[in-house]
């Protein structure tokens, strides 16, 4: 961090001016980071890290630093895992009654421990931030199910949604507009088809690999956009109780990847043990048209294959609404922190917008909405491709299940209901009533 | 003089050597006892101890449920099904890894000439990586690109591209192609280095005996080689028990747990679902099931092996 | 019918052939004959009955059975049956399993496989071992369990490879018998690789000797024993070495004496040609052809000065080993039994015993005739 507070919080106004009608506020107070240098005592902080980010490691390594350079006195331990190996760390620990005092969990992660109660109240004010720094989405992540008071158990540090990725000159081969984004799931699967018969190539590019959190997160965009759902998590306030997931919207979605897989055969064969990167590699290769990624994901195609004539635009929609998952990640403090002070010195410092920005490397977006015109920003619209894409798409994010049982649900349940049909296991109706039944048992255990 | 004090020595030592010789030994082995202690039998014990809990996502407290998280892995239909792809994996695997690993330690034995870099390159899968095997394999398989979906329909072996890994008959034969790829080399080398130590003189014997090939190594080759077989197929055995990245990485499991095998079950009970008592109450299932096998093969097969 | 010849066999060992383990080398067997071969370690006789069996193939020459050629043909078709200097005993099976397999391998039938193992085991006296794996064996056992399994069938061709080398002195003795009875009963072409002379002179027809892969004499016993035809045969033949000196040939008259280097007359022989003038030669007697007595008696034989170093006893004889004034060290036969070192004594050879060497070669050189010297004509020499 070379820019000196003064030019910092100059360059954050006129951006703030040149914005103008922006929604937000409270920028002041979070812009107007100042370290407090004089801050003893200890804090212990886990993260995990961004790779294979590398613009978002390096800002990473960056931040921790220069964060303890700004505090000589304070006794600062960072640990930083892998992503993989963050959720069992911190659960063992917190069963065992320890784990660091800051730790930053995805979103599908931090129900679990809200849950439990081991999460320390939140109150923005306190940092300087309200709740209309971040989106509504990402506050109802850091909060209990049906909780009245509201009361926030973490603050968001990233959000995200994934887009839509084509090759255009595939779309061009199939005789397809090249700037047209297929405006419905339906014309999705048209699209796809059209494309294979055409080019030989797959369509479109379909996760369908068990065990593996890219296959749900890419199914029930489309099973909201049918407008199905797990739980009740489409209604407001989301109870989280009903469970929802047999609903004729599921099997709408479930229709769709059947006809893509089964009926037009337009996706590739490999569907049934395809994580993202699999197709991802795939879509490099030319041999798949269309995929549902995020920003990165396109960053890094760009970067490995410059040839491929990239495109994005909006998830398609279905009849009932748009939606993506709402994707990101929480921080939060272990209940019985008694070092408040360095805690809050820790997060002002995190969701300080230029911090705040940068941090959220190339697969994310800044949770603190202030943030998103900071000068940091700019140095990141250079660097991203679609930010425009998949800040529009924010607005549709839908959460994963904010439930215990989460994990269970998203990876197993959902990929199994996916593989039973696609394997013609089972009719659609019959696999998402399985699931229901599934989702009910864990949620009875 | 010297005989007087020798057999006073013996005498002595008649009396004291029985309590001495007992203790020392157990002096000697205490340090690797202790080690082995805190490494094994303490990770164990506690896995045990675990699978009585429940440790229940909604709660950081473990509540002591007795037999309830046996019953729920009993009740699991899909725990049935891994372990039989399990015992078809282990025992599938480690037969091929065995006629493979002969084939190939019998050529190289026999070869006069490159001896050494034919070897070498019959060692490179043992010598690669599980996740780069595996995702080689992947690619591999993979139905329009894949290099055996190729081959095979250029040669009009098959109409169209198979998608092996997406198959519910396939998947698992599929893997164990790849594992069985992965882990012949170490059969071939175990018996490699066992033909070497076979007589020369026992070969020659038999033929003028006028025994032929055949004879030779059903009733020369293969006794000679019967102990190194028997813990070479032990360990195997036990390594392809406990296999885990190939199915992780190319199928996660799929399709349907039709490839999935116990490591890959238990790994997703315990860091998928976050719950660690039936993932123990697993795990003990499990080496409750091994040490059964264990004792039987020692009991059967190495017997035989001292006998010989 | 089994006549086997071989044709400038020959066998390198080594990347590159730098390991000569038999130089080509002729030999002719025939039908029925036992021949032993003799030599010291290392000397390539091992090498020799492998190629014989095809278990190694020969770097050059050829092998022949009956006329046919056979250096290409697989062991199994030669239907030569072998003793491994090392047994090779199949260690899975048992001594009954050993001896079995060659007939089991040539579908011999059960009950006859198990009368020809229960008469071998007899015979060899391993009749309470037959249930026994090898490595419950002593060597001796071991080694007899090896012999049977050769000699079990009657193939054309027995080849062993130091059978007895193990056994007691009694045993040993027994299954030479047993060896000799066998071959009497059904005279099968035998090649028989020993160390032990006795046992080679008792079973053989003929003895080859060999030396660094070389054959270098072939020949009756008595013939390899009285009239080697190398210093090398004249040295390794015999229980007791044959005295081997170096001497000068010093002509007079119309034979040739020989002197030792201290100038002392050792024996005067006549030879088939003439010597070049003070040529050297390597003079060869046994210990059993000299005699020796306190001073020389006067019976037309020169008489060698010597002074007694030592007495060695071998058996039930002892041998005087008595040093020549700047010349070799003598062995003779003590037939009196009364000689004691440091005493001065007189030694003759007997002259119709001695063989004479060429110095270069080793090559035995025709002594013809051998005259007594008369007394007192003896030249002077400083
Ligand atoms: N496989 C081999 N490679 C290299 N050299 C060998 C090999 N086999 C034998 N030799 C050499 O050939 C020579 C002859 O060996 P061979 O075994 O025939 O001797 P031998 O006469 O049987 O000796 P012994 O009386 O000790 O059994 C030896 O110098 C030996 O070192
Ligand atoms: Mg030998």
């Amino acid at each position: 961090m070379t820019m000196t507070r003064r030019a910092f919080v100059e360059a954050a106004g006129a951006a703030l001016a040149a914005v103008g009608t922006m929604p937000v506020r409270g920028w002041a107070a979070a812009g107007d980071y100042a370290p407090r240098r004089d801050l003893t005592g200890e804090l212990t902080v886990w993260d995990w890290s961004a790779a294979p980010d590398t613009y978002g490691v390096a800002q990473q390594q960056a931040f921790y630093h220069w964060f303890p350079e700004q505090h000589p006195k304070l006794r600062f331990r960072m640990t930083m895992y892998g992503y993989t190996d963050m959720l069992p760390k911190l659960e063992v620990s917190y069963r065992g009654g320890g784990g660091p005092d800051v730790a930053r969990t995805a979103i599908a992660w931090s129900s679990r421990f809200i849950a439990a109660d081991v999460f320390q109240p939140i109150d923005l004010a306190r940092l300087g931030l309200s709740a209309k720094n971040f989106w509504p989405q990402a506050l109802q992540t850091v909060q209990k199910p049906g909780d009245p008071s509201g009361t926030l158990y973490g603050i968001p540090s990233n959000n995200e949604a994934m887009m839509l990725v084509w090759n255009k000159a595939l779309f061009r081969a199939a005789g397809l507009d090249p700037a047209k984004t297929p405006d419905t799931w339906d014309d999705l699967a048209s699209y796809s088809k059209r494309i294979h018969d055409k080019t030989g190539q797959a369509g479109f590019g379909l996760v369908a690999k068990l065990n593996n959190g890219n296959t749900p997160f890419r199914f029930a965009p489309v099973m909201w956009a049918y407008g199905g759902s797990i739980f009740d998590e489409l209604a407001t306030p989301t109870t989280w109780k009903k469970v929802g997931i047999d609903g004729p919207g599921t099997v709408a979605a479930l229709d769709l990847y059947n006809r893509l897989f089964n009926v037009d055969k337009s996706v590739e064969p490999s569907a049934l043990n395809d994580a993202q990167a699999d197709v991802a590699t795939l879509f490099l290769g030319g041999k798949v048209a269309m995929m549902i990624a995020h920003p990165s994901d396109a960053a890094q195609a760009h970067s490995l294959n410059p040839s491929i004539e990239l495109a994005a635009g909006l998830l398609p929609r279905g009849p009932a609404r748009r939606a993506v998952v709402f994707g990101g990640s929480n921080i939060h403090v272990r209940k019985g922190a008694s070092n408040m002070d360095q805690v809050d010195e820790f997060l002002r410092a995190y969701e300080s917008p230029n911090w705040n920005a940068r941090l959220a490397g190339l697969g994310s977006n800044p949770a603190n909405r202030v943030a998103e015109h900071a000068p940091a920003q700019k140095e990141r619209d250079k660097l991203l491709l679609f930010n425009d894409v998949t800040f529009e798409m924010i607005q549709y994010g839908v959460n994963v299940p904010l439930v215990a049982q989460g994990a269970h649900i998203w990876n197993e349940t959902i990929p199994t209901m996916i593989q039973k049909v696609l394997l013609k296991q089972t009719s659609p109706q019959q696999a998402a009533a399985e699931a229901a039944a599934d989702v009910r048992q864990v949620m009875r255990a | 003089m010297g005989a007087v004090r020798t057999a006073a020595y013996d005498g002595i030592h008649a009396r004291r050597a029985p309590l001495l010789s007992r203790v020392v030994p157990y002096v000697f082995v205490c340090p690797a006892l202790a080690l082995l202690l805190v490494v094994t039998a303490y990770p164990f014990a506690y896995s045990v101890y675990l699978s009585f809990f429940r440790t229940p996502s909604e709660s950081m407290r473990w509540t002591f449920t007795g037999l309830a998280n046996y019953r729920a892995v009993f009740a699991d239909p899909v725990f049935y099904r891994v372990v039989n792809n399990t015992v078809v994996w282990t025992a599938a695997s480690t037969l091929a890894d065995l006629v493979l690993g002969m084939i190939a330690a019998l050529a190289v034995n026999n070869l006069r000439v490159c001896r050494g870099p034919v070897r070498a390159a019959l060692l490179l899968p043992y010598v690669v990586g599980y996740v780069v095997a595996s995702y080689a394999w992947l690619w591999l398989y993979q139905g329009d690109y894949g290099l055996i979906d190729g081959t095979l329909t250029a040669w009009h072996v098959i109409a169209a591209p198979i998608p092996f890994l997406s198959s519910l008959a396939l998947a698992l034969p599929a893997l164990i192609l790849t594992n069985v790829w992965k882990t012949f080399p170490f059969a071939m080398l175990m018996l490699l280095a066992g033909l070497q130590t076979v007589p020369e003189q026992l070969v020659m014997a038999a033929r003028l005996d006028r025994a032929s090939s055949w004879r030779t190594f059903w009733e020369i080759t293969v006794p000679a080689l019967w102990p190194v077989l028997v813990v070479t197929a032990m360990l195997l055995a036990l390594q392809n028990f406990h296999s885990f990245t190939i199915p992780w990485i190319m199928t996660g499991g799929g399709p349907l747990h039709r490839s999935e095998i116990i490591a890959n079950y238990i790994y997703n009970q315990a860091f998928t679902q976050l719950d660690f008592g039936l993932a123990a109450a697993t795990s003990c299932i499990i080496s409750a099931l091994l040490l059964a096998f264990a004792v039987v093969y020692v009991r059967v097969l190495g017997r035989g092996a001292s006998a010989r | 019918m089994a006549e086997l010849r071989l044709e400038g066999v020959g066998k390198r060992y080594g990347g590159r052939g730098e390991v000569v383990a038999l130089e080509p080398v002729d030999l002719a067997v025939r039908d029925g004959e036992f021949i032993t071969i003799l030599g010291p370690s290392g000397c390539g006789k091992t090498t020799m009955l492998h190629v014989i069996a095809g278990l190694v193939p020969p770097s050059t020459g050829s092998v022949w059975l009956d006329g046919t050629d056979i250096t290409d043909l697989d062991p199994r078709d030669r239907d030569m049956a072998m003793v491994f200097q090392n047994y090779a005993l199949y260690p899975a099976k048992t001594v009954r399993g050993n001896l079995e397999f060659p007939l089991r391998m040539r579908g011999v039938p059960r009950r006859e496989r198990a009368r020809r193992v229960e008469e071998m085991a007899h015979v060899l006296g391993l009749t309470p071992l037959l249930d026994r794996l090898p490595r419950q064996l002593s060597g001796g056992q071991q080694q007899r369990v090896a012999l049977g399994r050769a000699l079990i069938r009657r193939p054309r061709v027995f080849l062993m490879d130091e059978p007895l080398s193990n056994l007691d002195a009694k045993l040993r003795a027994q299954m030479r018998g047993e060896i000799k009875r066998l071959h009497r009963q059904f005279p099968i072409t035998t090649i028989y690789v020993t160390h032990d002379q006795a046992e080679a002179m008792a079973l053989s027809d003929r003895v080859a000797v060999m030396n660094r892969g070389v054959l270098v004499q072939v020949g009756p016993p008595a013939e390899i024993y009285h009239r080697p035809s190398h210093v090398f045969v004249a040295g390794f033949v015999g229980a007791v070495p044959m005295n081997l000196a170096r001497v000068r040939l010093h002509r007079v008259e119309d034979a040739v004496e020989c002197l030792f280097p201290g100038g002392q007359r050792a024996v005067r022989v006549r030879l088939d040609g003439t010597p070049p003038a003070d040529a050297a030669a390597v003079l060869g007697v046994r210990p059993q052809h000299a005699r020796w007595a306190a001073r020389p008696s006067d019976d037309g034989v020169p008489w060698i000065p010597a002074v007694v170093e030592d007495i060695d006893i071998v058996g039930e004889e002892s041998y005087v080993l008595a040093r020549v004034e700047h010349g070799p060290l003598l062995s003779v036969l003590d037939r009196a039994g009364t000689a004691a070192p440091g005493q001065s004594i007189a030694i003759a050879f007997e002259p119709a015993a001695v063989h004479l060497f060429d110095e270069a070669t080793g090559h035995a050189v025709p002594v013809e005739r051998v005259t007594a010297a008369r007394r007192g004509d003896s030249p002077a020499y400083p």
